[in-house]
């Protein structure tokens, strides 16, 4: 069992070879980050696989859904939170791996998950424009390999419902 | 105004209590967990009751008003106990003034029984409910084959196409925020339904007049609210509850926000509105729509079966983010988009994780 705690969220993962906060600012740590790039909060690596995990908690989750804005300038002010959210995710991916390609640690197929308080109609919205810009798969006949096998996006208990073996909660918020 | 609705051992229900805002009422739940049930039922008791009527009167009244509503097998009002029952079945509904309406009924029973102080809804107004499907475009000698022969629909579909079919109210009889709302769905619609009598109805757009069946039916739908508002069936503050069994059905999301919009005020003059939904847009426009500073109180009620004992529950709430975030197991809508993404990752990620 290997438990990572980072972003006010503990992960429990019963079945990881390793994981760790993969954003790591602790430089006495070894797994410290020190490059002037992006990167996702967690990287937990399995038999036969790697799982990048993105955190992201919002006090004002309806903010980000243009759907349900009532005039034109919240539309656009809420299609711009979108915007920005989808490619900050995007970009998060692409430097975390190019990271790893520098660690030569892109020889197995890579997850991409992120864990967003949203509900799943809105994160699923996200999901499929995600997948389209990181690309997921192989985009052109001339990749043999993919950048990304998969692309998620979950809340807290979609998360817990679909991924029991490796149990996560929400940390008590010590600064309040 | 209603202020709280009770069933026991009534069809699925075992026990049920149903503290309703003097708003909106939202009542979301999987297919089977009573909602249209919950609704009727509701609007059965909700009858203005003639004065000189005396007891006999509304015993008979509201037998024949149940059994039309709900067509039970054979027409027995005891087919429509909860099976198992034990104890004897009501319908009780607490009036805001305080007062009470109910009735009961037995195993074997022929008839109900109407409780001592049924008759005295204070408002002594009809309740208006619009079923799931919209009626103009099948109003025409709808009725008259209705009241001749026995057809499978049930009183809900009778009792809209009467009203819709009443002559319009005199213009100064209408609430500004009334003629406000029948501009506005003339607006979406791009032109307005003309209501002939004898159920006969058409669709005038740019001086041309069309058949009510060729118009979309989302467009029906906003025609019958409209119609209703027209003829002052629906007269915020002074007519009783509006029910709508799934207003979003066959309605474009993108008509979903005025709809709300017209919803939204016409309770804030005193409009009642229970509705059912299946839809996650609908309850989000309710959600970023609704304005406390203006008075609004949605209260959102979601039906679920209990895993261990079956029995259909409620938890109702006056925010819908804690039926967001609750348990997606007793959440229909929510459940539904997590079965989507836990079959995505299935597919994509086989069995990692799990």
């Amino acid at each position: 069992m290997i438990i990572v705690e980072t972003g006010g969220i503990e992960i429990r993962f019963e079945d990881a070879i390793e994981a760790f906060v993969f954003d790591e600012k602790d430089k006495d740590k070894p797994t410290f980050h020190g490059a002037p790039m992006k990167a996702v909060d967690i990287v937990a690596e399995f038999v036969d696989s790697y799982v990048y995990i993105e955190l992201k908690n919002y006090d004002h989750p309806e903010s980000y859904n243009s759907d349900t804005a009532t005039n034109i300038n919240e539309i656009r002010q809420r299609k711009e939170h979108f915007t920005w959210l989808k490619n900050y995710l995007k970009q998060k991916f692409r430097d975390s791996y190019l990271y790893r390609h520098a660690e030569q640690k892109v020889d197995k197929p890579i997850h991409y998950i992120c864990l967003i308080n949203f509900d799943n109609a809105v994160n699923r919205r996200i999901e499929r424009l995600l997948e389209h810009e990181l690309p997921v798969g192989l985009v052109s006949q001339r990749w043999i390999k993919a950048l990304a096998q998969s692309c998620q996006i979950v809340n807290l208990e979609t998360w817990n419902k679909f991924f029991p073996k490796w149990p996560a909660s929400r940390l008590p918020d010590l600064s309040t | 105004m209603i202020k709280q609705f009770e069933l026991k051992n009534f069809t699925a229900f075992r026990k049920l209590t149903l503290d309703l805002s003097p708003n909106i009422n939202i009542i979301i739940g999987e297919n089977s967990t009573g909602k249209t049930h919950l609704l009727k039922a509701a609007y059965a008791l909700h009858n203005k009751i003639k004065p000189e009527a005396d007891r006999d009167d509304v015993q008979k009244l509201l037998t024949s008003r149940l059994l039309q509503l709900f067509l039970p097998i054979g027409g027995k009002v005891w087919k429509l106990r909860r099976q198992g029952a034990v104890d004897e079945t009501y319908l009780l509904i607490h009036w805001l003034s305080g007062q009470k309406s109910a009735i009961s009924f037995n195993v074997n029973s022929k008839l109900l029984t109407v409780e001592n102080q049924y008759g005295e809804n204070p408002q002594n107004t009809d309740a208006v409910f619009i079923p799931t499907k919209e009626v103009i475009s099948f109003m025409e000698g709808f009725n008259s084959l209705y009241e001749k022969f026995e057809v499978s629909f049930d009183q809900t579909y009778h009792d809209i196409s009467i009203l819709l079919d009443l002559p319009k109210a005199r213009p100064g009889a209408l609430h500004e925020k009334s003629k406000w709302a029948m501009e506005e769905i003339e607006n979406i619609c791009g032109g307005h339904f003309i209501f002939y009598g004898g159920g006969r109805v058409t669709f005038m757009k740019n001086n041309v007049e069309y058949s009510a069946n060729v118009i979309a039916e989302g467009f029906r739908k906003l025609g019958i609210l409209s119609r209703l508002l027209e003829t002052s069936a629906i007269s915020p503050g002074i007519s009783g509850t509006l029910f709508w069994d799934e207003p979003d059905l066959n309605l474009n999301p993108v008509l979903m926000k005025p709809l709300v919009e017209i919803l939204l005020e016409i309770s804030r003059i005193g409009q009642q509105i229970v509705l059912t939904t299946h839809d996650h847009a609908l309850i989000s426009w309710f959600d970023v729509m609704m304005d406390k500073n203006k008075g609004d109180n949605i209260r959102f009620h979601n039906l679920f079966r209990d895993a261990q004992t079956s029995e259909i529950n409620v938890v109702s709430t006056d925010n819908y983010l804690p039926i967001e975030t609750s348990p997606i197991d007793i959440n229909p809508i929510d459940k539904a988009y997590g079965q989507i993404t836990g079959l995505k990752i299935a597919k994509d990620m086989g069995g990692l994780g799990k």
